[in-house]
C-alpha cells in the first residue's frame, strides 16, 4: 500500500507561500501601492519602469504597480468566489443525482450534458450579453456554466461510496435519506471535489482576464489585469511593460495555483488522474 | 453495422438539442435585463427598432410555450433572425465566418497531433533523460500560459518587429484577383500566427495525456506477456503499447473540441482572423443577441457532431465497444 | 545434467538488501517442480530472473542460472529474447489484463508462432487455431478471430497457456495460474495443465502459495521464505514431517481451506 504523498512538501509549500504572499498583497493594496490606482496624470505618460513609477505607467499616466496590486483584488477575489460557487452547486447536484437515481438523476445529468455541449466561452458570453458585464455578473456566468464538471465528478464518487458497507448500515438504521447523504456519503466523495476546487480558480482567474481584456469583465476604470492587457496592447511598441507585466501576473498566479491542483490530485485523488 | 450505430447516437444526439433550444430559449426569456423583458423598452440600451424587431421575432405577446416553438421552428430552419447591428441574416453571417474557424481548428489539431503524440510517447518510454524532464516542465508552463497573452507577445515580436509575419486577417487586401494556391499560401501565412498560439496550449495538454497514458499502458501486464513471448522491443511498442495507448485520445480530441473552438474566440479577435470566435466577441460587445444566439446554436452543433464523430470512431477501431 | 539449474541465486533492489539469497534447485527435463512460498517469499521474481524479464531496478547480484547447460546470463540479450516463449514458456496468473485487449487472441497466438517457428501468417494463424483446441477451446478457428474480452476468465487462463505452449517449450514456468479463479475452473486448469504436461513432455516449474496447487502437478517441492530456502524435497515426505515453521504455517491453512490435507 503506497503511503499518500504528503500535501505540503517543497514546490507545493514554496507555492502556497507565494499564492499566500499575492493574497495578501491584494488584501493590503490600498496600503501598499505608491498610488490610487486610477489617478489620471497626462505628464507622467508612458512612463517607463524607474524609480518613481516602478513598473511603468500607463497611457493615462497611471502607476501600473499599484494597478497590478488592484488586479490581484479582482483576480483572486473572482478566482475565489467563482470556485467555491461552482463547488458549492456542483458538489449539491451532483451529491443529489448520484444519491437519488432515477429521474433526478436523468434530468440533472442531461442539463450537465446540454451545457457542457455548449463551449464555455459561448455560453458565457451570451450570458455576458444577457446580464451585462461587471465584476458580480462575471462571478455569476463562471459559476453558471462551470458547475457542471464538478457535478459529474461528485456524482461519479457517489455513485461508488452509496454502495459502500457504512452506508448500508446507516440506511438500516432508518435515518432520513437526506442525513444518509450529508453525512455518511458525501463526506467520503469529497477527494475530487478539493482537487476540482483549486484547479477551478485558475479556470476562474484565466476567464475572468479573458472576459475583462474582451471589453466584457470588469469594467473601467476599474483595474483588471486582464483590461491592462487589453489597453496596454496598442501602445505595445512604446510601452512594453504595458504588456509584460500584467500578463506575467497571470502567467505566475495560474502556475502557482496549477501546481497546488496537481499536489492536490496527487494527494487526494491518485487515481482519478 | 456501424451504420446503425451511427445512426443510433445521431438519434440520441437529438434531445441534446433540443435542450440547447431550450437553454437558449430560457437564456434571452427568463434572465433580467434580457431584451425581450417588458423592461427593455425601457432600457437605454436598445433603440426601438431593434425592440420591436424582437418582438415580432419572439412572438413576445404569445403564451410562453407558444413563443418556445415558434424559436424552435426556427432553429430547426436555422433561421436565427437578423443581425441587431446591420440587419443581415445570422445565418449568412455565421456561415460565412465558420469555414475560417474550421480551417484553424483542423490545422491547430493536426499540428498539435503531430507534436504532442511524439512527444508524450517518447518522454513514457525515456522518463529519466534530461529531455524529458524538461520537456515535462515546460510543457507545465505552456498549460498555464494564457492563450491571448501568447498572441499579443507573438503578434507584437513576429509580426510588429520582425515582420515576418502578418499582423492580422485573413487575405492581405488586393490579392483577391490572384490565382487560388496564391491566396492559399497567403491565407496560411496569416493563420500561423493564431495556429501557434491556439497549439501551443493545446499541445502541453495533450502531449501530458499521451505521456500518462503511454506510462500506464507500459505497467500493463499484457505487455509483459509480450516480453514473454520473446518479441523484440520494437513490436512489443509498436503492436501492442502503442494501439493501447493512442485509443484513448480519440475520445480526449472528441472532449476537447469545445476548448478548441472556445479558444478560437481570444485568438480569433487578437489576430482579426474572421471566424465564428470573433463574429461572438463583435456581437457580444455590441450587444447583437441574435448573433451571439446564432453563434452558440452553431458551436454547439459542431461540438455535438465532433463528439459523435469521435465515439463512432472509437467504436470502430475498439472492439470492446459494443455495435450490435 | 538438469534442464534448469538455479545456484545461490541472489536479487535484489537498488541499494536494499536482497530479497532473495542463495536459492538453489534444479529441474529435470520431463519432470515437474513445486516453487511454494507465500506472497512475497521472492518466488516470482526468481522465476522472472529465469526469463530475464526483472522488473526496473532489480538485479541478479549473484548465482548462476543454467538452461540446458548454458549459462542464462552470459547470453546476449538477443539469445535470452529468442528462448522465451520458444524454449521457455511462461504462464503468468492475470488472466483478465494479460492478454492485448485489442488484439484478436488467435493473432497472439500467431505471434509468437510467427517468431519462433518461422511460420507465415496462414499457417501460423492453423497454429493458433490448433494451439486453442489443444487446450479445449473449442471451435479453435472462430475462437481465435474473437477478442479477449469475449472469453471468460477461465477461458482466457487456457488461452494463455496455449499461448504460452504453441511453441512447443521445452521448460514452462507457470506463475499463480489459478490464482484469479474460481474453484470449479481451477480445478479444470490444474488438469489441463497436467495432461497437458504428460502429451507434451515439457519440464513443469509450478509457483504457488497453494499447498494444493502444488501438490496438484509435482511431486518436489522447493519452499521459499522471505527469499530463502525453507525446505524441500518430496512434497509428500515434506508434508507428512514438516521441518519449519512455514510449512507448519501453510498446511495449518491449506486444512482449514480445503478440509483434509492433500491426500
Amino acid at each position: 500500500m503506497a503511503r499518500r504523498p504528503a500535501f505540503w512538501s517543497g514546490a507545493t509549500l514554496a507555492c502556497g507561500l507565494a499564492l499566500g504572499a499575492f493574497a495578501l498583497a491584494a488584501l493590503l493594496a490600498p496600503w501598499l501601492s505608491p498610488s490610487d490606482p486610477n489617478r489620471i496624470d497626462v505628464a507622467a505618460r508612458f512612463a517607463p519602469p524607474g524609480l518613481g513609477n516602478w513598473l511603468g505607467r500607463d497611457e493615462l499616466g497611471r502607476d501600473v504597480f499599484s494597478r497590478l496590486l488592484f488586479g490581484a483584488r479582482v483576480s483572486l477575489s473572482v478566482g475565489l468566489t467563482a470556485s467555491l460557487g461552482m463547488a458549492f452547486v456542483g458538489t449539491l447536484l451532483g451529491a443529489v443525482a448520484g444519491y437519488a437515481g432515477g429521474w433526478t438523476d436523468a434530468v440533472l445529468m442531461r442539463s450537465v450534458d446540454v451545457l457542457m455541449s455548449v463551449p464555455t466561452v459561448f455560453l458565457i458570453l451570451a450570458m455576458i450579453v444577457v446580464v451585462g458585464p461587471g465584476l458580480g455578473n462575471v462571478v455569476l456566468v463562471i459559476v453558471a456554466t462551470g458547475w457542471t464538471g464538478m457535478a459529474r465528478l461528485v456524482r461519479a464518487e457517489v455513485l461508488s461510496v452509496k454502495s459502500r458497507e457504512f452506508v448500508w448500515a446507516a440506511r438500516a438504521s432508518g435515518a432520513h435519506p437526506w442525513a444518509v447523504l450529508f453525512k455518511h456519503v458525501l463526506p467520503n466523495a469529497l477527494a475530487p471535489v478539493y482537487v476540482a476546487l483549486t484547479f477551478g480558480v485558475a479556470d476562474a482567474i484565466l476567464m475572468e482576464s479573458g472576459l475583462s481584456f474582451l471589453g466584457l469583465g470588469v469594467q473601467a476604470p476599474t483595474a483588471s489585469w486582464g483590461s491592462m492587457l487589453s489597453s496596454g496592447r496598442d501602445s505595445i511598441a512604446e510601452a512594453w511593460w504595458l504588456v509584460v507585466f500584467p500578463g506575467l501576473a497571470v502567467t505566475v498566479v495560474l502556475l502557482l495555483v496549477n501546481h497546488l491542483g496537481e499536489s492536490a490530485r496527487r494527494h487526494f485523488d491518485p487515481k482519478g488522474a | 453495422m456501424l451504420l446503425r450505430y451511427t445512426l443510433r447516437r445521431l438519434a440520441l444526439a437529438l434531445p441534446l438539442l433540443l435542450g440547447i433550444s431550450v437553454l437558449t430559449f430560457a437564456i434571452l426569456h427568463l434572465t433580467p435585463g434580457s431584451p425581450v423583458q417588458e423592461e427593455a423598452a425601457m432600457n437605454p440600451r436598445f433603440s426601438p427598432e431593434s425592440v420591436q424587431a424582437l418582438r415580432t421575432l419572439y412572438g413576445l405577446d404569445d403564451p410562453l410555450p407558444v413563443q418556445y416553438l415558434h424559436w424552435l421552428g426556427r432553429l430547426v430552419r436555422f433561421d436565427f433572425g437578423l443581425s441587431f447591428r446591420d440587419q443581415q441574416s445570422v445565418l449568412s453571417k455565421v456561415a460565412a465566418a465558420l469555414p475560417a474557424t474550421l480551417l484553424l481548428n483542423a490545422l491547430s489539431l493536426f499540428l498539435v497531433l503531430a507534436i504532442a503524440i511524439p512527444f508524450g510517447v517518447h518522454s513514457a518510454r525515456h522518463p529519466e533523460t534530461r529531455f524529458t524532464r524538461f520537456f515535462t516542465g515546460f510543457s507545465f508552463i505552456a498549460y498555464c500560459f494564457p492563450a491571448f497573452w501568447l498572441a499579443l507577445l507573438l503578434q507584437w515580436w513576429l509580426a510588429v518587429s520582425l515582420g515576418v509575419l502578418p499582423v492580422s486577417g485573413f487575405l492581405t487586401p488586393g490579392l483577391d484577383a490572384e490565382p487560388a494556391w496564391r491566396q492559399a499560401i497567403d491565407i496560411f501565412w496569416h493563420a500561423l500566427g493564431p495556429l501557434i498560439v491556439s497549439a501551443f496550449g493545446a499541445w502541453a495538454v495533450l502531449s501530458r495525456y499521451v505521456r500518462a497514458n503511454m506510462l500506464e499502458v507500459l505497467s500493463q501486464d499484457y505487455i509483459r506477456t509480450a516480453r514473454a513471448k520473446g518479441l523484440p522491443e520494437r513490436t512489443v511498442f509498436w503492436r501492442h503499447a502503442l494501439p493501447n495507448a493512442l485509443l484513448p485520445v480519440i475520445t480526449i480530441l472528441g472532449m476537447s473540441l469545445p476548448g478548441l473552438i472556445s479558444g478560437s474566440v481570444l485568438v480569433e479577435t487578437i489576430f482579426a482572423w474572421p471566424g465564428m470566435g470573433r463574429l461572438a466577441w463583435e456581437a457580444a460587445t455590441g450587444y447583437d443577441y441574435p448573433v451571439v444566439m446564432g453563434v452558440s446554436f452553431m458551436a454547439a452543433l459542431l461540438t455535438i457532431l465532433g463528439n459523435l464523430a469521435a465515439d463512432v470512431a472509437m467504436a470502430a477501431l475498439d472492439p470492446r465497444i459494443q455495435v450490435r | 545434467m538438469a534442464l534448469l539449474e538455479v545456484e545461490h541465486l541472489e536479487i535484489g533492489f537498488g541499494g536494499a538488501p536482497s530479497v532473495v539469497r542463495d536459492v538453489s534447485f534444479a529441474l529435470e527435463s520431463g519432470a515437474s517442480l513445486g516453487l511454494l512460498g507465500a506472497s512475497g517469499s521472492g518466488k516470482s521474481l526468481t522465476a522472472l530472473a529465469v526469463l530475464g524479464l526483472l522488473p526496473r531496478g532489480a538485479q541478479v547480484r549473484g548465482g548462476t542460472l543454467r538452461f540446458d547447460g548454458r549459462e542464462l546470463n552470459a547470453l546476449s540479450p538477443e539469445e535470452r529474447r529468442l528462448l522465451r516463449g520458444g524454449e521457455l514458456g511462461l504462464v503468468f496468473q492475470e488472466p483478465f489484463t494479460a492478454l492485448n485487449p485489442l488484439m484478436r487472441v488467435g493473432d497472439q497466438i500467431a505471434e509468437s508462432l510467427a517468431l519462433h517457428q518461422g511460420l507465415g501468417t496462414e499457417a501460423a494463424r492453423r497454429g493458433a487455431a490448433a494451439a486453442l483446441e489443444q487446450v479445449g477451446i473449442l471451435p479453435g478457428p472462430e475462437r481465435a478471430a474473437m477478442y479477449p474480452h469475449q472469453f471468460s476468465g477461465g477461458m482466457r487462463q487456457r488461452a494463455l497457456l496455449a499461448m504460452a505452449l504453441a511453441c512447443k517449450p521445452r521448460l514452462l514456468i507457470a506463475d499463480e495460474p489459478t490464482t484469479a479463479l474460481d474453484a470449479t475452473v481451477q480445478a479444470q486448469v490444474l488438469g489441463l495443465l497436467k495432461r497437458l504436461q504428460s502429451d507434451l513432455g515439457f519440464a513443469l516449474l509450478i509457483i504457488s502459495h497453494d499447498l494444493a496447487v502444488i501438490h496438484a502437478l509435482a511431486e518436489d517441492a522447493v519452499l521459499l521464505e522471505a527469499g530463502e530456502v525453507a525446505e524441500r524435497g518430496r512434497l509428500t515426505e515434506m508434508l507428512l514431517a514438516p521441518e519449519s515453521g512455514a510449512l507448519e504455517r501453510m498446511i495449518r491453512a491449506c486444512r482449514a481451506l480445503h478440509g483434509a490435507t492433500g491426500d
